[in-house]
């Protein structure tokens, strides 16, 4: 479950743009990491990984209109070769 | 009477600085995860890219100065509402810094809607314009009427 060249393969998605890009380029500094998509909310997210079918999705949990949840049990119905990861701010919070 | 009048009061007041200890915690976090976020990367990439990682602090630092005027903003509001209990009833006063002056051809509905809402619950509101541009809401709140 890799692209051609053996790196894993990620959508990410965040509601928040400037922790988006930060996160993307950190994760694009993993040489086995590369970010084929970024998504701002939920409809995005779910466009994304139906356009690039990513590795794994890093979801945001909360995000405007369709949360990380409800995104991750669409992923998990939809596409699931695609693995899905949690992104929150609030350690201990949600 | 009195006894309710003040429970009641008392919770207004709570969660007034619930809703300013949340609103806090949003800017301070959101701030603080950008500024996180952001020095890693520039401290990652400070040998392979200095230009960006020299843009990333400049953002680390607009973030933080935007974050701080926000938080002093905020205090300033808080400060500004005065809550006084006394003789069970509830007095909220709230001003702003200023507002433009009007002209009295439309008043707009939002104070009239609260003023209607207040009436029907046996409580009153005053406003008007105050000394030096500003503009003030009194809402009285008796506790009797609980």
């Amino acid at each position: 479950v890799t692209d051609r060249s053996g790196r894993i393969r990620l959508v990410l998605a965040d509601g928040e743009s400037l922790t988006r890009g930060a996160v993307a380029a950190l994760l694009g500094l993993e040489p086995d990491l590369v970010v084929v998509a970024e998504a701002g909310s939920g409809d995005e997210a779910i466009a994304s990984v139906r356009r690039h079918r990513p590795d794994v999705a890093v979801l945001d949990v909360e995000m405007p209109g369709r949360d990380g949840a409800e995104v991750a049990q669409w992923v998990a119905a939809n596409e699931p070769a695609t693995r899905c990861a949690s992104l929150t701010r609030w350690r201990g919070r949600t | 009477v009195f006894f309710v009048g003040s429970m009641w009061t008392l919770d207004v007041e709570r969660l007034w600085w619930l809703k300013a200890v949340t609103d806090l915690h949003d800017i301070l976090g959101h701030a603080l995860e950008v500024v996180a976020f952001k020095s890693e990367l520039a401290s990652r990439l400070q040998a392979a890219d200095p230009d960006r990682a020299r843009a990333e602090m400049d953002e680390v630092q607009r973030v933080a100065r935007e974050s701080l005027r926000e938080v002093r903003a905020l205090v300033h509001d808080t400060r500004s509402i005065d809550i006084d209990v006394s003789d069970g009833q509830a007095r909220l006063g709230v001003v702003n810094d200023g507002a433009l002056p009007g002209d009295g051809a439309d008043p707009g509905t939002g104070l009239v809607a609260l003023g209607r809402y207040l009436d029907e619950h046996e409580c009153r509101l005053d406003g008007g314009p105050g000394p030096g541009g500003t503009f003030r809401l009194d809402a009285v709140l008796p506790g009797a009427a609980r």
